[in-house]
């Protein structure tokens, strides 16, 4: 089941009463969590539980294994290449199996050789690849000892298996959730209350702008080679928002969860489009995974450590990556790649031209040029190929004449990206676009309420046709 | 907790209340489902003949022009077979002197994705609007906010135009004027129509046997007709999948007695009559085939064909 549904409705509010009913009894608290996370990823198909809980059981073991020879380090290491092996393997064969071989064989075929292979077809679990990287994230730390390994089991479980952010994130550090697992949590009212709010503004990203954005999106990159350059700018523009708003606020709905339920999980969003350059874009999107990428990939090849040479290879390789993770596909590759050398080149630019004296942009410059560069980013990102990211960017370069998109979707688009990105920027300083501070004519309840009953009517009234969540796929 | 309890449970209520208002104007407010079933409760004791079919007899047939007898164009965008099926039933008992249906079978009729194979939202209006009573109130179907795209168009319908029809139910877009230059150059909608999935051919294929005998139950006879298509669009055409579509025609035919009548490869219909490759316009084209059925029906009934 995924958020914006019936059954989630329904779910929800008999795992927040069971949950609550439980306070007294953490370990019993903690064993309908995993009950009710393992029913809700069931609930996609049953096969997948088994699946979490090999990964959960796989990481659990990891741990004690790694803390009962903590003496040894040859032993550690191999149990901790095992364990990433193990996580690792399982990934790459349901995501990325037959897209390698594929390539193999097309590689081959261009040699003149031809290769037989029988493609698996296998079906990606939803949210595979966060709990991986939640898994190895959990490994890995208990190898280099910055958390000790857990005997607790069901905590553990529960850690692995939260259901608001199991399936697509925030990813999580052991260190971070596995405690809060641990101890007793007591409801209070602000934390649901903030709870209530943040699933609100999720909905509202999600289904009024990214479900509105995403009809007018799918139009224009199905039919990119007979639209015009306006067109295309406008499709390139509105998957912008439409990428922002669904994965933005799917884990706005995830964090409300949590706090419904007294847990705090992580922030992944920091108003991205608002950055000043593309290094502050990677600090803002997606913080988790890059935090993941950073401590786990980039600080272990180097990081800056080994000159200028070797830490630009290093972000491209985490770039690539991190564009890999996304999916078996050269144009999510090509997107990363495309961030990398971004990156690199304003490294560069802050290393030898910082130092002869050049002015600094003005902000709202810096913000628009960082803003075009984005979307160029999730040009190559959302294009079907690579032909289509040449194609698509080349006929908005020259300007390229054409058939005009309808528009008959254009202005709810607009209005829903407006009202999202003001209320973000009027809330920029505070944790989400809804934490209005409680002054002027916010003081009063039945004003706050009002606003509240005017946003939830207006989410179901302007809700666009009911989408997918992107960042499922991954 | 019980604060929090509280607060939540008057918020909600708030929220139902508001959302039973928007459902209650919604409706109130007229769309083209409620429409044609206003047409047909107020005037289905004149109704003779009925059109039923998909967007192509939505916009290739006016009623305006057929001069045989009083006739009601019940075809909309997007409408499968089961669809027709249950508007059918749902208006059989409101048009006491019905004595034809001219039903399409199109090129795709019999290969499509039953409309409710996946989330349907045209099965909300035809259950809430319309009247059919394939689904119920307590289903995924039951209340017409659960498609918002739809309840907007409701209630802006200066900001959203809804779909217009004439007092006869034909549409009335598009005309041939408003034809882009290169129509025949967009042929998504040619290879999108060439099945290479049958799986669903015997389940049409029982609905439209299913449509037959609930027509032969209240004697109405059944005209079955091949709708044509512009020449360019028969560059896409499968062999197999036409070969199938007329052994499918013959058989029910065979079966059922009903009359059938093949436009798919008649060579009067020009470029003119079409919208796009596969629709005709909605004045030009629609008066074309409208006059060619009428044309047709005359000639099968001063023949007298029997039905079983």
């Amino acid at each position: 089941m995924h958020f914006v549904s019936l059954e989630f409705l329904i779910f929800l509010p008999i795992v927040f009463f069971l949950y609550w009913a439980l306070r007294r009894w953490v370990r019993w608290q903690n064993l309908f969590v995993v009950a009710a996370s393992y029913v809700f990823y069931g609930w996609w198909d049953w096969r997948y539980m088994f699946l979490l809980g090999g990964y959960t059981l796989c990481s659990f073991c990891s741990g004690l294994l790694l803390g009962k020879f903590r003496t040894s380090a040859s032993i550690k290491r191999i149990i901790l290449w095992s364990a990433v092996a193990i996580n690792v393997g399982v990934l790459c064969v349901y995501k990325y199996l037959d897209f390698f071989t594929l390539s193999t064989v097309k590689l081959a075929a261009c040699f003149g050789i031809t290769l037989d292979w029988v493609s698996l077809n296998l079906v990606l679990p939803v949210g595979i690849s966060f709990f991986t990287f939640q898994a190895l994230g959990y490994t890995i730390d208990v190898y280099r000892n910055n958390i000790a390994p857990t005997r607790d089991i069901i905590s553990f479980f529960a850690f692995m298996s939260f259901f608001p952010q199991m399936v697509a994130g925030p990813i999580e550090k052991a260190d971070r959730l596995l405690p809060q697992f641990q101890c007793k949590r007591e409801f209070s009212y602000r934390e649901g209350v903030e709870g209530m709010k943040r699933i609100l503004w999720g909905l509202f990203k999600k289904m009024v702008v990214a479900d509105n954005c995403a009809i007018f999106v799918n139009q224009t990159f199905v039919r990119f080679e007979e639209l015009d350059a306006f067109s295309l700018l406008l499709g390139a523009v509105f998957f912008t928002f439409q990428i922002y708003g669904d994965f933005s606020g799917y884990c706005d709905i995830a964090v409300g969860c949590g706090r419904l339920l007294g847990i705090r999980l992580s922030e992944n969003f920091r108003l991205p489009y608002f950055s000043k350059n593309i290094k502050e874009f990677w600090r803002r999107w997606h913080i988790t995974l890059q935090s993941w990428f950073r401590d786990y990939v980039y600080l272990p090849l180097g990081g800056n450590r080994k000159g200028m040479a070797r830490m630009i290879f290093n972000i491209l390789i985490v770039f690539a990556l991190s564009g890999l993770w996304h999916g078996a596909r050269y144009t999510y590759i090509l997107w990363g790649l495309y961030n990398g050398v971004l990156i690199a080149i304003l490294i560069l630019i802050d290393k030898y031209f910082r130092r002869e004296g050049i002015r600094v942009w003005y902000k709202g410059a810096a913000v628009f040029v960082t803003f075009c560069f984005i979307v160029i980013g999730w040009i190559i990102f959302r294009s079907y190929s690579v032909y289509g990211n040449a194609i698509y960017l080349y006929k908005l370069a020259i300007f390229a004449p054409g058939e005009r998109v309808d528009m008959i979707r254009f202005w709810p688009c607009l209005v829903a990206v407006m009202i999202m990105m003001t209320f973000e920027f009027l809330n920029r300083k505070r944790s989400f676009g809804l934490d209005f501070p409680a002054k002027g004519l916010l003081r009063y309840r039945s004003v706050r309420w009002s606003f509240y009953w005017v946003l939830t009517m207006l989410t179901f009234v302007m809700a666009g046709t009911e989408q997918a969540f992107i960042y499922f796929q991954f | 907790m019980r604060r929090f309890v509280v607060n939540l449970f008057i918020f909600g209520l708030l929220i139902i209340l508001g959302l039973a208002g928007i459902e209650c104007v919604s409706r109130n407010s007229s769309n083209l489902y409620s429409e044609k079933s206003r047409y047909i409760q107020n005037h289905g004791k004149d109704i003779e003949t009925l059109f039923m079919g998909s967007s192509v007899t939505f916009w290739g047939v006016s009623p305006a022009v057929w001069t045989l007898d009083d006739a009601f164009n019940v075809a909309f965008n997007s409408h499968d077979i089961s669809m027709n099926y249950h508007i059918f039933k749902a208006s059989i008992d409101k048009m006491p002197h019905l004595k034809r249906v001219i039903l399409e079978m199109s090129y795709f009729s019999l290969f499509d994705c039953p409309a409710d194979k996946d989330y349907n939202p045209r099965w909300i209006f035809l259950g809430t609007d319309f009247g059919t009573d394939k689904y119920s109130l307590f289903s995924r179907y039951g209340l017409q906010i659960f498609y918002p795209d739809e309840v907007r168009t409701k209630l802006l319908p200066w900001v959203i135009s809804p779909i217009a029809a004439d007092s006869l139910g034909h549409s009335m877009m598009p005309v041939l004027a408003v034809r882009k230059p290169d129509w025949k150059e967009n042929t998504l909608i040619a290879t999108v129509q060439t099945a290479s999935d049958w799986r669903w051919l015997e389940t049409n294929y029982r609905e439209y046997a299913a449509l037959l005998d609930l027509c032969c139950l209240h004697s109405v006879k059944v005209i079955l007709y091949i709708p044509p298509v512009s020449r360019r669009f028969l560059d896409f055409v499968s062999e197999a999948q036409e070969k199938e579509m007329l052994r499918r025609v013959e058989m029910l035919r065979q079966q059922y007695g009903v009359a059938v009548i093949n436009l798919f490869r008649d060579t009067t219909f020009t470029d003119n009559d079409f919208a796009d490759l596969m629709h005709l316009n909605t004045d030009v084209g629609a008066a074309h085939l409208t006059m060619k059925l009428q044309e047709c029906v005359e000639q099968l009934e001063k023949n007298d064909i029997d039905i079983k």
